[in-house]
């Protein structure tokens, strides 16, 4: 089986996130969609992924949460070997400015999105990030492009040689 | 009057003393007016009739006046050699003004006033010495005047300043108070705004969303119009479904969701999310039916996802209104007057409503019987107990369970407002409501530490009680007592 | 691993073992060595049931221990005089490799100073707004540009280039497919121009020089470029045709930017002196795998192209071509693929009927298989029959049908797993497999008759 790479929302209030997941469904012919409630079951959600060989390409998470909040959860996966390299995203209405700074410093936070969010804004950065992800952990890229920015994937064939002619 | 002598003779008293110390001697009256006498000794009294006109010849006399509704007399000039005593009197022939006594011993002339008289016309010169002497007195008591008139002002300038300055200062003290107090106003309330802002982002973001994808899904349902009208009660059916449909919790959805697989195998998970959330029978119907996949099932789950739409756009809206309704009762802008009768369970309930943001996964236990009504500052209630409130919540941390009760007898009102936390600092216990006292130092989340002594404040303006102590069972407890 | 892997990899060990165990009548002993290599990496090959360059280098394994006089087989009864084992080892140095050394260094050197993607720029100004042309500006620049750097590589590099000017097309312009599909089939055209253009060609070339045939870079380009520049015009028409832009003008912003560092001057230097001297090797002679050392030597040393660099280099490809070499070599000298052509009655064909099958079996296996592997496993054969008389003149049948069988591999276009550059663009999302089937085929059938055409009216005037 080849490694499926996930995208992992995780938020608190069942019709946003449901909002989140339907304007993110086309990338999920690519990368599946997992959805969790609280940080406790984003754990058990990141181990069985994990269990099964796959990767964690991004997550997107709220910072309110029941039990530990987002940030916590951002900054464990931070530290841990498999998910380290997962693009880290937090959207929420409110997370304080120190919260905040921990998430950039200790989880490489790679952006906050602020509630209410833009469809087009929140398309484009899972767009980026996930090509970024791509690019950095994926052999061939080719079989993601349509979904993800076209141009830098054909750079990085174009200049990383990951594909040759045969 | 004619002047004999210069005007460097005025400043010589003591000559003139001398000369008409000589005049008496020679004429041998001296023994008649000359008077010595001792430290100590009282000349005349204030408001005493004027008698008799004083010349000092030798030592010096202090004099006093009474001070206005007293009885005690404070020293007011000190006469040497040369001077009149009483000569205001003499010349005006009005009561005494000032009480004199002999500060050392001293010599004087004490003429009765019909002597001086009969003086004037039997000694020519002695009457010439006497005028050049009452002037010289008169200009000096005249110079006297005028340095002590100066002096006056220039006091009265001063004190007058330092009045100002005093006013200013007050003024200024009672304005930085009040700014104070609004600033620690405006941080309660930029805290709430932020949480308030939260609370509205997050239906309003569902609003958002929820109203385009109502536009694309409008589409489809123009397409339904002309297609298939057998079909439209199904659709409707669908349609209402998605009206009255909640939200699985994710475990649940992910469930259904493997389940649904097993019938649907080739819908994408979009569809097969959706399809957890429709009902049973009318997911059967669709199994019966063979719309297993791809736009057909695309078009039926779209019925259902307009009726979610509009689900959602409903509770989101009710959501926002329910949250600005709360605002507004707990900020009072509605209401012109400050202090009305109010239920306080009211402003409670607001408060917990616009701290819900950080409250929200705390147990909450409300035992909120039926109070009578007061009257209070309803909004400034609502800061006492969003400052406890808050308090409470930078002291648990995430977790925790907030207690709120209230009750009354015949003459107080009390709430009590008891938290999880680690409880209060005994040793800080008694300083807690003390102005910039506060634990929190440079981490403050939340106001600027006045918090609770602006909550004593608000609480005493009642005429009531605020109060702090320990659980036994750990956490802190907030007592109010407001009069009723 | 999926079921078609090891489906591949239990038909290529029965293959390997098949002649182990099987005596073939007429075939030698180290024929039959020989045929179980043939075999399994006929079957590995196709089945990818292993990765191509390491069935490459298995072939050449297999070969030192069962066929050199190294090996573990004692060939002293046998009539077979086993080569010494370096001759198997020296096809990954062969001069068409070296070769290719150079020819990687240049492009990965342009790649590293954008050279590729300004000259594009510049090249592409010409051709002004105007959609069609716009489209041949592309398919020019891009086959120039493949005929010298790898197809692949040439191919992406020109996505990032159209993905622009598609986002400013009108949604359902049919141009747009258009657009996206000229750049691969322009890629794979473009990559017959040359001897470095694509690896078929090398295997090709490298299987005429070991029967002493000596095929100068110029001399390929007289034989091929002509094709190339012809079978470009008709692609062009053929997308024209089925997606005819909607509208007349596309603006374009073309900021191109030489860079000028020192070594980006060395590359544009080394770049020109190592072309110029290619495609005139038939005036001053110089063996154009001694100038590819011009651009791996100048480069290096100028520090224009690094450690790192070096490391990047495609080298699985090289190595998939020196097993393709290899293949051929141990199917001569075993007499393997004597045996094999002798097997079928070839007399009953025509001349030109052999090529047309030639061509088509390499137009239709390259179309699933990698085109160097079709090559590889088709030029033995092909160079056998020619060398058994059955063509008029063994050189000029040599020639013939080397060239047939590299071209016509090149011409395979139809799917997305046809070559690298197909699979880009149907990657982008932007076009339909069937899209590309239609074209595609339209395009190769095409081709195929015009090798056959030039095959009767071209070279045999000019070999």
């Amino acid at each position: 089986m080849e490694t499926k790479i996930y995208i992992l929302v995780v938020e608190d209030e069942p019709d946003v996130l449901d909002s989140i997941v339907r304007d993110i469904t086309v990338f999920e012919k690519f990368f599946p969609i997992e959805m969790a409630d609280s940080a406790e079951e984003a754990r058990e959600l990141i181990d069985s992924i994990l269990e099964k060989d796959d990767q964690i390409g991004l997550i997107l998470c709220d910072h309110v949460l029941p039990g530990d909040n987002g940030v916590e959860l951002l900054v464990e996966m931070q530290n841990r070997a498999e998910t380290e390299d997962t693009q880290k995203v937090l959207i929420t209405g409110q997370a304080g400015l120190q919260e905040t700074v921990r998430a950039v410093n200790e989880a490489d936070l790679k952006h906050y999105i602020a509630k209410p969010w833009q469809k087009d804004e929140l398309t484009k950065i899972t767009k980026e990030l996930l090509t970024d992800y791509v690019i950095d952990h994926v052999e061939a890229p080719l079989k993601y492009m349509q979904v993800l920015d076209g141009e830098r994937i054909a750079e990085h064939i174009r200049t990383g040689r990951g594909i040759t002619d045969r | 009057m004619k002047f004999k002598l210069g005007k460097q003779w005025i400043d010589d008293r003591n000559r003139v003393v001398q000369l008409i110390r000589r005049l008496f001697d020679d004429s041998g009256h001296s023994e008649r007016f000359l008077k010595s006498v001792a430290e100590g000794e009282v000349l005349l009294k204030e408001g005493d009739p004027l008698e008799d006109i004083f010349l000092l010849l030798e030592g010096s006399v202090e004099l006093y006046k009474k001070k206005p509704d007293t009885d005690t007399d404070f020293p007011i000039a000190r006469l040497e050699a040369g001077s009149f005593i009483g000569i205001i009197a003499f010349t005006t022939g009005e009561p005494s003004l000032t009480t004199a006594v002999a500060a050392a011993p001293s010599v004087l002339l004490k003429i009765p006033d019909e002597e001086v008289r009969s003086l004037f016309k039997k000694n020519k010169q002695f009457r010439n010495y006497m005028d050049e002497l009452i002037l010289a007195n008169l200009l000096d008591r005249f110079r006297n005047t005028i340095i002590l008139q100066i002096k006056l002002n220039s006091a009265n300038n001063k004190l007058r300043e330092e009045r100002n300055e005093l006013q200013k200062a007050y003024r200024e003290l009672k304005e930085a108070q009040d700014r104070l107090i609004y600033q620690e106003k405006m941080a309660t309330l930029g805290q709430l705004v932020a949480g308030f802002a939260h609370e509205v982002n997050n239906p309003t973001a569902s609003l958002l969303r929820s109203t385009e994808t109502l536009e694309e899904r409008i589409s489809s349902l123009m397409l339904l119009l002309e297609k298939e009208p057998d079909d439209l009660d199904f659709f409707i059916s669908l349609y209402n479904a998605g009206r009255k449909a909640g939200y699985p919790d994710t475990a649940t959805l992910r469930e259904l969701t493997a389940q649904l697989k097993e019938s649907f195998t080739e819908a994408t998970p979009a569809q097969l999310r959706l399809l957890a959330q429709v009902p049973e029978s009318l997911t059967a119907r669709l199994l019966e039916n063979k719309v297993l996949k791809g736009e057909e099932l695309d078009f039926y789950l779209n019925q259902f996802e307009l009726g979610k739409m509009f689900q959602n756009i409903e509770s989101s809206g009710n959501r926002i209104a329910g949250l600005v309704k709360s605002l507004k009762s707990y900020s009072r802008t509605d209401t012109e007057r400050e202090w009305e009768k109010i239920d306080i369970r009211e402003g409670i309930h607001d408060t917990l409503q616009l701290t819900s943001n950080r409250i929200k996964y705390y147990d909450i236990d409300l035992d909120l019987p039926e109070v009578p009504m007061i009257r209070a500052n309803a909004a400034a209630l609502n800061q006492v107990w969003t400052n406890i409130i808050l308090n409470a919540a930078d002291a648990m941390g995430k977790n925790g369970s907030l207690s709120i009760q209230c009750n009354n007898n015949q003459e107080t009102l009390w709430v009590e407002i008891r938290d999880s936390g680690p409880g209060i600092d005994e040793e800080i216990i008694e300083r807690i409501f003390d102005s910039n006292f506060s634990t929190k130092k440079s981490e403050v989340k939340f106001g600027l530490g006045l918090g609770l002594s602006i909550s004593r404040d608000i609480i005493h303006q009642h005429g009531g009680t605020i109060s702090a102590k320990n659980s036994a069972k750990g956490g802190a407890i907030f007592t109010v007592t407001l009069p009723l | 691993m999926s079921k078609l892997k090891w489906t591949g990899l239990i038909l290529g060990v029965t293959g390997f073992l098949t002649p182990l165990v099987y005596t073939f009548p007429g075939l030698s002993l180290a024929g039959h060595f020989a045929m179980s290599i043939f075999l399994m990496a006929a079957v590995f090959w196709m089945f990818e049931t292993i990765p191509i360059y390491s069935t490459s280098i298995l072939v050449i394994f297999f070969q030192v221990i069962l066929l050199s006089a190294e090996g573990f087989i004692d060939y002293s009864a046998a009539p077979y005089d086993p080569l010494p084992f370096n001759h198997f080892i020296a096809t990954l140095a062969d001069p068409i490799i070296i070769l290719f050394l150079g020819g990687f260094v240049l492009a990965d050197a342009s790649v590293k100073y954008d050279f590729d993607k300004n000259l594009t720029r510049v090249l592409l100004k010409p051709f002004g707004s105007r959609t069609e042309y716009i489209i041949l500006g592309l398919m020019v620049v891009t086959a120039i540009l493949s005929a010298f750097m790898s197809n692949t590589a040439t191919t992406a590099m020109m996505i990032t280039v159209i993905l622009p000017i598609i986002a400013r097309m009108e949604p359902g312009d049919p141009a747009r497919i258009g657009v996206v599909l000229c750049i691969p089939f322009a890629a794979n055209i473009g990559g017959i121009a040359t001897p470095i253009g694509t690896p078929p060609n090398a295997v090709v070339i490298a299987a005429l020089n070991q029967q002493g045939l000596q095929v100068a870079f110029s001399s390929w380009m007289i034989y091929a470029a002509p094709l190339a520049v012809v079978m470009l015009f008709i692609a062009w028409k053929v997308l024209l045709r089925l997606y005819p832009p909607a509208t007349d003008i596309i603006s374009l912003t073309l900021d191109s930017k030489l860079k000028t560092s020192p070594n980006a001057i060395v590359l544009y230097a080394t770049f020109a002196i190592t072309v110029l001297l290619w495609i005139t090797e038939g005036i001053h002679g110089i063996r154009s795998s001694i100038v590819a050392l011009i651009p791996v030597a100048v480069l290096t040393l100028t520090s224009a192209f690094e450690k790192q660099d070096i490391r990047k280099l495609p080298w699985e490809v090289l190595w998939l071509i020196a097993g393709g070499i290899a293949l051929g070599i141990s199917m001569k000298e075993t007499g393997l693929a004597e045996w094999m052509v002798g097997a079928i009655s070839w007399d009953q064909f025509g001349y030109l009927m052999l090529l047309a099958v030639f061509g088509t079996v390499a137009l239709l296996m390259s179309n699933f298989l990698s085109n160097t592997v079709t090559a590889s496993l088709l030029i033995p054969l092909g160079i056998s029959l020619a060398m058994s008389g059955i063509m008029e003149g063994q050189v000029f049948g040599m020639m013939m049908i080397g060239l047939v069988i590299a071209l016509a591999s090149s011409f395979a276009m139809v799917l997305p797993i046809s070559t690298p550059p197909n699979a880009i663009a149907v990657s982008t999302g932007l076009l339909e497999t069937k899209d590309m089937i239609t074209s595609g085929l339209i395009i190769g059938v095409i081709g195929l008759v015009l090798i056959m055409l030039l095959s009767v009216i071209y070279w045999p005037y000019i070999l």
